[in-house]
C-alpha cells in the first residue's frame, strides 16, 4: 500500500515537471518579448545578452509617442465595448424569442441562424465592404463594428440558458400584471448572466483582437484600431525599432491576457460549450 | 375565426419582432454577402470603373491559373502540418490536465495564454524570434551547434515557421476542448477498468480515446476551418512570401480584392473559399451522427 503511494507520486512528480516544462516553452515568447522591452537599442540586437543589463521603462514612452496610441487604444477600447453591448443586445433579444415564444416561423428562422454560422466571415469581406461603400459609410466608427454586431454564437449559449428557464416563472410575472418586454427585462435577463458574461469577454476579446476587416475599412488614422496601428509601425522602417515593437506589443497583450486571466471561468464555459455541442 | 387568424398572426410578428435586430444585421452582413459574392463574381469591376458583365470568364480565369491550384495546395499543406499536431498534442495535454485541481487550472490557464493575444503583435514578436541573425530560435539552436536558419526569408522553410506559431497557439484551444469530453466520461466506467486489472495506458487506449471520438472529431473540423482562415500572421510576418511560398486562400482573396481591386476575380476566390468550408461542414454533419454512435 505505502509503495503504492509511493508509486502514485512519482508519477504525478513527473506529470507536473512535464506540464511545467511545456508550459514554460509555451509563455517563452512572452518573457521574451517583456523582457526585450525593458533592453537598450543595442542589447536588444545582442543575442548574448538575455536580461537587460540596465532596464530601460522610456521604451514604452518612446513607443507610445511613436504613433497616436492614444486614439487607436481608445478607438479599440469602443469599438470593443459597443460590440459587447451589441451583441448581448442581439442575441439575448432573440434567444428569448427561439427559446420562449411559440410561432410558426420559430423553427425556420433558427435554421437561418444556424446555416450562417457555415458562412466563414473572410468570404463575405468583399461584399461588406461593396456594402458599407455603396452606404457611403467607409471610414466611420460604424463600419468597423457593423458585421460582429451580432454573434450568432452569443445566441445558441443564451437560447440554452433560457430553455431550461420554467415557464411557471413567466407566469408568475405575468399573473403579476408585467408585460412581454417586463417578463424578459426582470425574469430572462438576469437569469443568463452568466451565459452574459461568456458572450461579454469572448466578443470583446475578438473585437480587441480583429484585425482583417478594420484594416479593409478604414483608412484614416482616426479610425485606426491598436492592432492596424501596430501593423502600420512595423512598416515604418526608419521609425522604431525593436525594444520599442516589444513595449507596443507588450501594451497591446498584457491588459487582454489579465483580463482573460480573471474571467476564464467565463471564457472556458464557452469554449466547453461549443467542443461539446 | 377571424379573431383567432389575428391572433396567430400577432403570435408570429411578436416573435419574429424579438429577432429582428439580430436577423436584420445577420441578413445584411452574413446572408446577403453571399448572394452578392455570387452575382458580383460574374462581373469584371475593379472599383471605380463600370462594371462589365461576362459570365463565368472570372472562373474559367481562375480554375485556369495555377495561382489559385497552388493557394489550394498551400491550404491543405497548412492543414496536415497543424492539424495532427495538436489534436494528439492537445489529447496527451489533457490528459496530463484531467485532475481538477488548483495547479491544473494555471497550467491550462498558460496554455491557453496564445489564443487571446492579439496576432498582429504575437507575430511580430515571432518576427524577432525567427530573426537570422539575433533571433531567440537561432541562438538556443547554435547552443546545440545547429547553423543559423532562414526561417521566414526562404521558401522552403517559411511555411513550416508559420505553421509553428500556429500550432502554438491553437495547442492549449485543444486542450481545452479535450477536456470538455474526457471530464464527460463516467467514473464508473474507469473505474471498471481500473478493476479489470486494466493499466494506465491500457484504460486510455480502450476507454478514453474512443469515449473522446466525436470531441476528436468536433475538434478537427473546427481547427481545420480555422486553418483554412489563416490571415493575420501571413499577412504580417511574410505577406504571402517568399516567392507566395506562404500564400493561402485569405492572402490571394486579399491581394485580388484590395490591392488590385479586381472585385469581380476575388469575389469568384471568396466563393471557392466558401464552397471548401461549406464542404467541411456538410462532411461534419454527414458524419456526426455515425461517429456520436460510439458515446
Amino acid at each position: 500500500m505505502k509503495m503504492n503511494r509511493h508509486h502514485i507520486s512519482k508519477w504525478e512528480i513527473m506529470r507536473i515537471v512535464l506540464l511545467t516544462v511545456i508550459c514554460a516553452v509555451i509563455i517563452l515568447p512572452f518573457v521574451w518579448m517583456i523582457l526585450n522591452s525593458f533592453k537598450s537599442a543595442d542589447e536588444v540586437l545582442d543575442k548574448n545578452i538575455i536580461f537587460p543589463t540596465a532596464w530601460h521603462p522610456e521604451n514604452y514612452v518612446l513607443a507610445w509617442n511613436a504613433a497616436p496610441f492614444d486614439i487607436y487604444f481608445k478607438n479599440s477600447i469602443l469599438m470593443a465595448l459597443a460590440t459587447v453591448v451589441g451583441q448581448i443586445i442581439t442575441s439575448s433579444m432573440a434567444a428569448y424569442s427561439f427559446a420562449k415564444l411559440k410561432y410558426r416561423l420559430n423553427k425556420p428562422l433558427f435554421m437561418i441562424f444556424l446555416s450562417s454560422m457555415m458562412v466563414p466571415s473572410e468570404a463575405t469581406i468583399v461584399s461588406n465592404y461593396l456594402t458599407i461603400s455603396g452606404m457611403g459609410l467607409i471610414n466611420t466608427f460604424f463600419s468597423v463594428i457593423a458585421p460582429s454586431i451580432v454573434s450568432v454564437f452569443g445566441v445558441f449559449l443564451l437560447r440554452q440558458f433560457y430553455m431550461t428557464i420554467p415557464d411557471a416563472l413567466m407566469e408568475a410575472a405575468r399573473i403579476d400584471g408585467a408585460g412581454e418586454v417586463k417578463v424578459f427585462t426582470s425574469v430572462i435577463l438576469p437569469l443568463g448572466k452568466s451565459a452574459m458574461a461568456t458572450i461579454a469577454i469572448m466578443g470583446f476579446i475578438a473585437s480587441w483582437n480583429s484585425y482583417l476587416w478594420p484594416l479593409i475599412i478604414t483608412s484614416s488614422m482616426e479610425l485606426r484600431t491598436v492592432q492596424t496601428g501596430l501593423r502600420a509601425m512595423i512598416d515604418n522602417d526608419l521609425g522604431p525599432t525593436w525594444e520599442q515593437l516589444m513595449a507596443m506589443a507588450t501594451l497591446v497583450i498584457v491588459p487582454v491576457l489579465i483580463l482573460f486571466v480573471c474571467l476564464q471561468k467565463y471564457f472556458v464555459q464557452g469554449i466547453t460549450k461549443v467542443g461539446l455541442k | 375565426m377571424k379573431a383567432r387568424t389575428k391572433r396567430l398572426l400577432m403570435h408570429e410578428v411578436k416573435g419574429v419582432a424579438w429577432t429582428l435586430p439580430a436577423l436584420s444585421f445577420l441578413l445584411l452582413f452574413t446572408l446577403y454577402p453571399m448572394v452578392n459574392a455570387v452575382i458580383t463574381s460574374f462581373y469584371n469591376w475593379n472599383l471605380t470603373g463600370r462594371k462589365k458583365y461576362i459570365g463565368l470568364y472570372n472562373y474559367k480565369k481562375l480554375l485556369n491559373s495555377p495561382e489559385i491550384w497552388d493557394s489550394i495546395g498551400r491550404t491543405v499543406q497548412y492543414v496536415i502540418y497543424i492539424l495532427p499536431a495538436t489534436l494528439i498534442l492537445g489529447f496527451v495535454l489533457a490528459l496530463l490536465l484531467k485532475k481538477a485541481s488548483k495547479l491544473n487550472v494555471v497550467f491550462r490557464t498558460l496554455l491557453f495564454t496564445p489564443r487571446v493575444s492579439s496576432m498582429v503583435a504575437i507575430s511580430m514578436v515571432w518576427i524577432f524570434i525567427y530573426n537570422p541573425q539575433y533571433g531567440l530560435l537561432n541562438s538556443i539552436l547554435g547552443f546545440f551547434g545547429i547553423a543559423p536558419i532562414r526561417w521566414l526569408n526562404t521558401p522552403e522553410t517559411a511555411l513550416p515557421s508559420l505553421c509553428i506559431i500556429a500550432i502554438w497557439r491553437m495547442l492549449g484551444y485543444s486542450a481545452v476542448v479535450y477536456l470538455g469530453g474526457i471530464q464527460n466520461i463516467s467514473e464508473e466506467v474507469l473505474e471498471a477498468s481500473t478493476i479489470d486489472g486494466a493499466n494506465a495506458i491500457q484504460t486510455v487506449w480502450h476507454i478514453t480515446l474512443p469515449l473522446t471520438t466525436p470531441t476528436a472529431f468536433m475538434l478537427m473540423i473546427l481547427n481545420t476551418i480555422e486553418i483554412l482562415k489563416m490571415f493575420t500572421t501571413i499577412n504580417v510576418m511574410t505577406q504571402g512570401g517568399p516567392a507566395m511560398s506562404t500564400t493561402n486562400l485569405v492572402v490571394m482573396l486579399y491581394e485580388y480584392a484590395f490591392r488590385r481591386y479586381q472585385v469581380g476575380y476575388a469575389s469568384a476566390i471568396a466563393l471557392v473559399l466558401f464552397i471548401l468550408i461549406l464542404a467541411i461542414n456538410l462532411l461534419q454533419m454527414a458524419l456526426e451522427r455515425f461517429v456520436s454512435y460510439d458515446s
